[in-house]
């Protein structure tokens, strides 16, 4: 089982809670978003007791990737500011594609734009399955949409990310005599509050349309990935070794982030 | 069917690759200085020549040093290491990982290392 992890960090510096949550958790590839900290004081960190770290060179400025495997292994095969899509060849497995992204905020882009994001993002995923010749790809990241908003399940372009495993498993759907892949997203499985919290960022306003918690920060899973996939295999994950990231019921941005991180374990 | 001319042990060997020597050695490095400085090894091949370059690389500065080059035939021994412009003739795995331990305790190689070390903390 390989253990991949995605957390926005909000700019905070804390090494100490990235460290602890990556062994804790045996992560094997860890992506941070919004990491202040250069990758040498993370890596110090990381490797404080043992050197099993290693940093996986990119020029994404939005993130950057630390992974337990040997960093030849995860090689970008596209990269801008926002989005890097590696080749992640392990001995004696296929290879997959672990895409990682952090678009822009809400704050900056309207639902519209955000949508034209997503189709850059997808095209960039689609381009690159086809210069590998498969779809084994994950996708994880900081969207900054909610799973149910035009960008994330949006055909012809966007991310065609649906909640239904067994719909995703159709591979392919026909829109306007053309074909398009999906993507499954676990993620909807964690909206409402069945769990310790319903989303990955919370934020509350006086606006007549507020959903509270957002699942800003997801993975999505081609079809070609999911057999014996659970999705108990992606969880939000809301403490660090006993430690609450949460401070009445919502993520404690004094002490860690605004964001929590998201785990996917994954056999392939 | 014709008749097969191979020896039966053909595929049985336990012989070291002198680039697994290097490969191991290059882990450890990075191991002692928390992955900041790490060993890299890349093989070529030219002619009927294995060409082994030994590099000490700083992964977050996307950078990375030659310290020396390994070249041997397929028999990998004898070997000859070049660093700069001299070159060393080993005839076995012994006189290779002597040389290499001369090699890494060398004030040339403490220097680099150092000197990167210095480069990616600052």
């Amino acid at each position: 089982m390989t253990r991949f992890l995605f957390w926005n960090l909000n700019k905070r510096e804390i090494p100490g809670f990235v460290s602890t949550l990556a062994r804790e958790k045996d992560v094997d590839v860890l992506i941070l978003a919004e990491c202040v900290m250069r990758p040498e004081r993370v890596l110090e960190e990381l490797n404080a007791k043992a050197s099993d770290y290693q940093y996986a060179w990119g020029v994404s400025d939005h993130l950057i990737f630390f992974t337990r495997f040997h960093s030849h292994l995860l090689r970008p095969l596209f990269e801008s500011s926002r989005v890097s899509i590696r080749r992640l060849s392990l001995p004696g497995r296929e290879s997959i594609l672990v895409a990682a992204a952090h678009l822009p905020s809400k704050l900056g882009f309207s639902d519209e734009s955000q949508v034209f994001e997503s189709v850059q993002l997808a095209r960039a995923i689609c381009e690159v399955e086809a210069g590998e010749g498969h779809h084994r790809t994950i996708l994880l990241g900081d969207l900054n949409m909610n799973p149910f908003e035009a960008g994330m399940v949006g055909a012809r372009g966007g991310l065609h990310a649906v909640p239904s495993r067994s719909v995703a498993s159709r591979d392919t759907r026909t829109v306007q005599r053309e074909k398009y892949k999906f993507f499954y997203n676990p993620m909807w499985n964690y909206l409402g509050d069945r769990g310790d919290t319903g989303g990955t960022f919370y934020y509350e306003n006086a606006e007549p349309v507020c959903y509270f918690w957002n699942m800003y920060d997801q993975v999505l899973l081609r079809p070609d990935l999911l057999e014996g996939f659970r999705p108990e295999q992606v969880r939000i994950l809301s403490e660090i070794r006993g430690v609450s990231l949460l401070q009445n019921g919502r993520p404690d941005k004094q002490m860690a982030s605004d964001h929590l991180p998201v785990m996917l374990e994954l056999n392939f | 069917m014709a008749d097969d001319l191979w020896p039966a042990n053909l595929t049985e060997s336990n012989l070291v690759t002198p680039v697994a020597i290097l490969r191991e050695q290059a882990a450890l490095l990075g191991d002692k200085t928390k992955q900041l400085v790490t060993g890299e090894v890349q093989t070529q091949t030219t002619g009927n020549l294995f060409v082994h370059s030994f590099y000490v690389a700083a992964p977050t500065l996307n950078y990375r040093y030659e310290l020396f080059r390994v070249q041997h035939p397929a028999a990998f021994y004898p070997l000859v290491l070049a660093q700069g412009q001299t070159t060393t003739q080993l005839k076995s795995e012994g006189e290779f990982k002597n040389k290499l331990k001369e090699v890494f305790s060398s004030q040339l190689t403490l220097n680099v290392v150092h000197s990167i070390l210095a480069q990616v903390r600052s």
